[in-house]
């Protein structure tokens, strides 16, 4: 096993990583790799995840120690059906430990299923129309946002890769998706704007980033915590800049 | 005065949640089940507002019962907590207060966009709290178990 013990690492990463880009918390994915870390017979494991980053050290029993570092770029998503097969993998991973080539095998299936983005058209499209009606909206105005959150997914398709980072999409996509709310304002005065506004800013709210991040700093993640609150926060700020944009430049029209 | 729009909200909510669970690509089976969270959360919150005042007491209720739920539900799917909790709690994020914050920043209304903005922390907050209390208490019970099931080999 001793030989292989830098592949397990070189997997373990590759693990790691799943886990934070599809919406695990730091302490789940902290917690898997020092699991799986010990049931493939490391003498101590030291994980130390952060949300941008993930670094192990590994002491084996015949007292070398390896260690490996992540850099984690993409954002961090939700894809929980990888998140559910990932957990599931290090959980037989425990109960059993496979060979490196079969857990790489593994996870190379498991990266391979990206999430169907018709799923997420239809998810888009069913959140957008009942939150818009949920804050007091009418059904028009459903059903004017269900149409704004097909070009707030349509720019997260084509506009995403092009944005430099997430910040610069969140400004983009929530002034294109204004300036078209506006657009259905002016020409259908009835609409409840606000109401419309508010549904398609559901889908961009950094809310549960904000929420994770107040969780991590109270259960001791404090850095990840304090990061993902800074990044909450601006992209909060900047969603809100889009919108406001869009109503000021067709209040000036 | 069991009323429609209470009525009109807990449906949308479950429907906004189910949304939420299509976007974040959880198992098609479980659609239904997140749909019912989102409007336990929704229950809850409003239930709450009637005993306290302002929103952190009751948002932080609902973040406690909602974990709670979605512990529940992953001991029985054997499934990770946290796919049931986010997109069961999708309806108390404080979509409408930020929006509110901005117009009245629009406006020109600071005194207004204070209010907004205070609650819109205030409910991320309340939220994590409830929801940190019940995982930690959740924790706690699970290793007392196991501590005592290795006791008693």
């Amino acid at each position: 096993m001793q030989p292989a013990a830098t592949s397990y690492l070189h997997a373990f990463l590759d693990i790691g990583e799943a886990l934070l880009c599809s919406g695990a918390e730091i302490f789940r994915v902290e917690d898997t790799i020092n699991r799986m870390g010990y049931a493939c017979g490391a003498s101590q494991m030291n994980v130390f995840v952060i949300t941008s980053s993930i670094v192990i050290t590994m002491e084996l029993p015949d007292g070398n120690a390896r260690t490996q570092t992540r850099r984690v770029r993409s954002d961090s998503g939700n894809d929980f059906a990888r998140l559910e097969k990932i957990n599931d993998l290090s959980r037989r991973f425990c109960a059993n430990p496979m060979t490196v080539d079969e857990l790489r095998h593994e996870i190379d299936i498991i990266n391979s299923k990206k999430p169907s983005i018709m799923g997420q058209l239809a998810g888009s499209i069913l959140a957008a129309f009942s939150f818009a009606i949920f804050y007091g909206g009418n059904i028009t105005d459903g059903i004017v946002a269900a149409v704004a959150s097909v070009i707030i997914w349509a720019s997260q398709i084509w506009l995403r890769p092009v944005c430099m980072n997430g910040v610069t999409f969140q400004f983009v996509a929530s002034f294109i998706a204004g300036c078209f709310i506006c657009a259905m304002k002016c020409l259908f005065p009835s609409l409840h704007m606000d109401k419309i506004m508010i549904g398609d800013i559901m889908l961009l709210i950094p809310g549960l980033m904000s929420t994770h991040a107040i969780r991590d700093i109270l259960i001791g993640d404090t850095i990840s915590g304090v990061m993902r609150f800074i990044e909450a926060m601006l992209l909060a700020a900047v969603l809100a800049l889009g919108f406001i944009g869009a109503i000021c430049l067709f209040r000036y029209i | 005065m069991i009323d429609t729009q209470l009525f009109v909200q807990l449906i949308t909510a479950a429907a906004g949640s189910a949304g939420f669970g299509l976007l974040f690509h959880i198992k098609k089976r479980y659609i239904g089940l997140v749909g019912i969270g989102g409007m336990i959360g929704w229950l809850v919150y409003v239930f709450c507002t009637g005993i306290w005042d302002g929103v952190f007491l009751p948002s932080l209720a609902a973040g406690f019962i909602v974990d709670v739920y979605a512990e529940i539900l992953a001991r029985i799917c054997k499934e990770t907590s946290t796919s049931f909790f986010v997109t069961s709690i999708i309806p108390l994020v404080p979509g409408s207060t930020l929006f509110y914050c901005m117009s009245s920043i629009v406006e020109g209304n600071n005194h207004m966009a204070l209010i907004y903005g205070r609650d819109t922390f205030y409910f991320a907050l309340g939220i994590a709290v409830g929801m940190s209390a019940a995982w930690s208490i959740c924790y706690f019970g699970r290793t007392v178990r196991n501590r005592a099931e290795e006791s008693s080999h």
